[in-house]
């Protein structure tokens, strides 16, 4: 096969002594594993300046030792920017960040199960004209498949060394690195038309990006193709602009086709298209009809428009039920054991300001928190395993359904089932999210998911509400499922507002693949389970104790005469006049001041409200020397009148306030630097606490009009 | 212990406490997010990190 004229031209080889590969590939191709495969440890993780875009390099070596820098770039389906991530692989390749030189190389991923999809990519990197090596990554998974992929014949198609490999079995990695070590890499030899209308605007755009912008040729010829087909929509920081002159040419174009009426983009992507599929056609030869694999069959029902939702429905039931019934003995022990902890540590000191610190202070905040730890490795235990077994892919695709109605973006998925676990994460992964006006939508409401902080709080609600063994499992259960509920269709709600005034717009389309099922690896469960439990332990000896150790001074100081009763004693500290200043507004929700020091301290945390209830109500216990559990306190607790304060009509109440309030400032922190705005961080601040009250408000009132 | 030393001792663990909280939060100024603290960053990237800083050290 003869040459391209733009690929003939060029040299064809390099001398390169350490080269630097840019590893590029779709979003879940496996180029992230395969990047931790070849670089192993010698990798740096950090930020491409000005943009919040992870750039990660490292250091792999040649046959002969010899040093190879890898960067690791964003997944992109195309060049063709559509979001900041994509924006940054676009920019590395064609040479417009000074911040990171051109690579001298491409390692393209190709996952070998959706060939003709990747191939897009590695068409638009092949117009590059740089040395490219094709990986072809779950070879295994497309054997599985049925796929039969004729390596040598695309070898031959494309002119570029390709690899076939299994990255996470660390199958293919030799050869790589071979192919890698190579002092000269063949060009590719792709023969691709371009349509004849267009040619001249592409051979202008070149003329002058090579002229005007100091581009390669062969660089100059690829961004003119880009710029014709995504008309550079999206620039992010640290990206060099276009000259004047190729902006002109650019626009001239533009304007005599939409003038001839010419979809230069359309013609140009379709034409790539052809290219694409009749080189699929040669090397895919497909499955025959074998009829639906297992995992079809079972995706005929979990993601059935009816007994899809029934079956998600049974699984968060299963999930919750779990929590309640294996939780209760571990949690009744650890309760019990801090409680003895505090009275031996009450016979073990004198009376005293530093033993009360002790008991009421860091063992009842700590304390209040740590047992819900058993709920905590339950609940994630569940997930992992859910996650483990492709289920959770099922989940993302029947809740895009409802997405989409509502007018969320599908890719807003990840980002809102990341904030069941914390808010922070899911409202950092909307970086993928291209559209601005989608991504805020979804960082305004990922914070009403219910967290993984919100649990304790929820737990201990739930304790109060329903006391002993009264009320059947499955109340304790449906409260849970109702209160997640709440927040979800919450989300949705303000989704579907959002997305009606304050940022107008239409959602795109989202792909969505379902990897096949799997037995989940018990391991990676237990050590996923482990990890969140250690965090959670962490947080309540670092954070949690040091709020409490202060609470305990708020709620103890100023001091009153010896003989003042401890509620007193209470009510006159700094914490009591906190929560007195803030009843006011709180009464109305069936709320005291001591809920209202719960309600402020919980703005560092959420959980926090669990430690603050345990200082306050230990501070003013009457009996100095027995300690109560924490949930029985709350029983316990009075109004001044003498009626109980924790009424199940309240702890619902408290419950749907902390489902809709916005309260933990590193969430906030997150919304400002990912907006660079305070505008919108207040204005969650305000339409979710805003929200929290009213719901509050209506919940408690009607309650005590029906009685309760 | 009397419980005038109690007081001063309890008095100094308030203080520590504040003083911790108030680093805490200054570092988190100028890198906010969760940090590790939210388990959003995977058990494999934390290994990688530490080893990092270990070998930095």
């Amino acid at each position: 096969m003869a040459l391209p004229a733009h690929i003939a031209a060029a040299p064809t080889s390099t001398s390169t002594r350490n080269p630097t590969y840019a590893l590029v590939g779709n979003p879940n191709c496996g180029k992230s594993t395969l990047f931790n495969a070849l670089t192993g440890l010698k990798q740096k993780v950090g930020n491409y300046p000005g943009v919040t875009v992870e750039k990660k390099i490292g250091t792999t070596y040649s046959q002969h030792g010899q040093p190879m820098t890898v960067i690791d770039l964003p997944g992109t389906y195309s060049l063709a920017a559509r979001s900041p991530d994509e924006a940054v692989t676009r920019d590395v390749l064609l040479g417009r960040r000074a911040d990171t030189p051109q690579p001298d190389r491409v390692l393209c991923i190709l996952d070998a199960t959706n060939l003709e999809r990747n191939l897009y990519l590695l068409h638009q990197i092949l117009d590059l004209g740089r040395p490219v090596i094709v990986v072809l990554n779950m070879m295994d998974l497309a054997a599985k498949a049925g796929l039969n992929i004729r390596v040598a014949r695309l070898e031959h198609e494309l002119g570029v060394p390709i690899i076939p490999c299994e990255a996470v079995n660390g199958k293919g990695l030799v050869e790589l690195r071979l192919a890698m070590s190579r002092v000269d890499l063949p060009l590719a030899r792709h023969a691709w038309d371009i349509p004849a209308e267009i040619a001249p605007a592409v051979a202008d755009l070149q003329a002058s990006l090579t002229a005007n912008d100091k581009k390669a040729p062969l660089v100059a010829r690829a961004e003119a193709l880009l710029l014709l087909t995504d008309q550079d929509s999206v620039r992010v920081a640290g990206s060099a602009p276009l000259s004047p002159r190729t902006h002109e040419i650019l626009e001239s174009w533009q304007k005599r086709w939409e003038k001839e009426g010419t979809d230069w983009a359309g013609t140009l992507v379709n034409s790539r298209y052809d290219a694409i599929g009749e080189i699929a056609r040669e090397v895919v030869i497909p499955a025959g009809e074998t009829g639906p694999s297992t995992s079809d069959k079972i995706d005929a029902f979990v993601t059935h428009p009816l007994w899809g939702w029934l079956t998600l429905g049974g699984i968060m039931t299963l999930l919750f039920l779990s929590i309640f019934t294996f939780a209760e003995y571990p949690m009744n022990f650890i309760d019990e054991h801090m409680a003895s902890l505090a009275d031996w540590v009450k016979e073990s000191m004198p009376p005293g300001d530093l033993r009360d610190l002790i008991t009421d202070g860091a063992i009842a905040g700590v304390g209040g928190v740590i047992i819900f730890l058993p709920q905590i490795l339950i609940l994630f235990f569940f997930i992992g395993l859910l996650e483990s077994t492709g289920y959770m892919a099922r989940a993302a695709f029947i809740m895009d359904r409802l997405m989409s109605r509502v007018g969320l973006n599908g890719k807003s998925f990840i980002p809102l089932l990341s904030s069941y676990a914390c808010a922070i994460p899911g409202i950092m992964a909307t970086r993928t999210i291209e559209n601005h006006k989608d991504r805020l939508v979804t960082i305004l409401v990922a914070p009403l998911m219910s967290c993984s902080a919100r649990l304790p709080v929820y737990l201990l609600m739930i304790a109060a509400l329903v006391p002993g063994e009264r009320i059947p499992i499955m109340t304790k259960v449906g409260i849970m499922l109702l209160m997640y509920a709440l927040g979800t269709f919450g989300a949705f709600g303000f989704a579907w507002l959002f997305k009606r005034t304050l940022l107008k717009g239409e959602p795109p389309l989202m792909i969505m693949e379902l990897p096949p099922y799997r037995l989940p690896s018990l391991r990676d469960v237990v050590l996923h389970m482990l990890e969140r439990g250690w965090i959670f332990l962490r947080r309540a000896g670092t954070v949690i104790l040091g709020i409490s150790i202060i609470l305990w001074f708020l709620s103890a100081y100023p001091k009153s005469p010896d003989d003042t009763p401890p509620q007193q004693q209470l009510a006159q500290s700094f914490a009591g006049r906190a929560g007195h200043l803030l009843e006011p507004a709180i009464k109305p929700l069936g709320f005291d001041w001591q809920i209202g020091i719960g309600l402020i301290s919980s703005f560092a945390a959420r959980e926090v409200f669990v430690s603050t209830m345990g200082v306050v109500f230990n501070a003013q216990s009457e009996d100095d020397e027995d300690t109560e559990p924490l949930r029985q306190a709350l029983l316990s607790a009075r109004w001044p009148d003498g009626a109980p304060l924790f009424t199940p009509l309240v702890c619902f109440t408290l419950m749907v306030f902390y489902v809709f309030a916005m309260q933990c400032v590193s969430t906030i922190a997150i919304v400002r630097r990912e907006t660079n705005s305070w505008r919108w961080p207040l204005f969650q601040i305000g339409y979710m606490t805003g929200t929290a009250w009213i719901l509050s408000f209506i919940v408690y009132q009607a309650g005590r009009a029906l009685g309760y | 212990m009397t419980p005038e030393i109690q007081t001063t001792l309890a008095l100094v663990v308030v203080a520590l406490a504040v003083i911790w909280l108030i680093a805490r939060a200054i570092a988190k100024r100028r890198n906010p997010g969760c940090g590790s603290d939210c388990g959003a960053v995977s058990p494999e990237l934390k290994k990688l990190q530490s080893h990092l800083a270990k070998r930095k050290g």
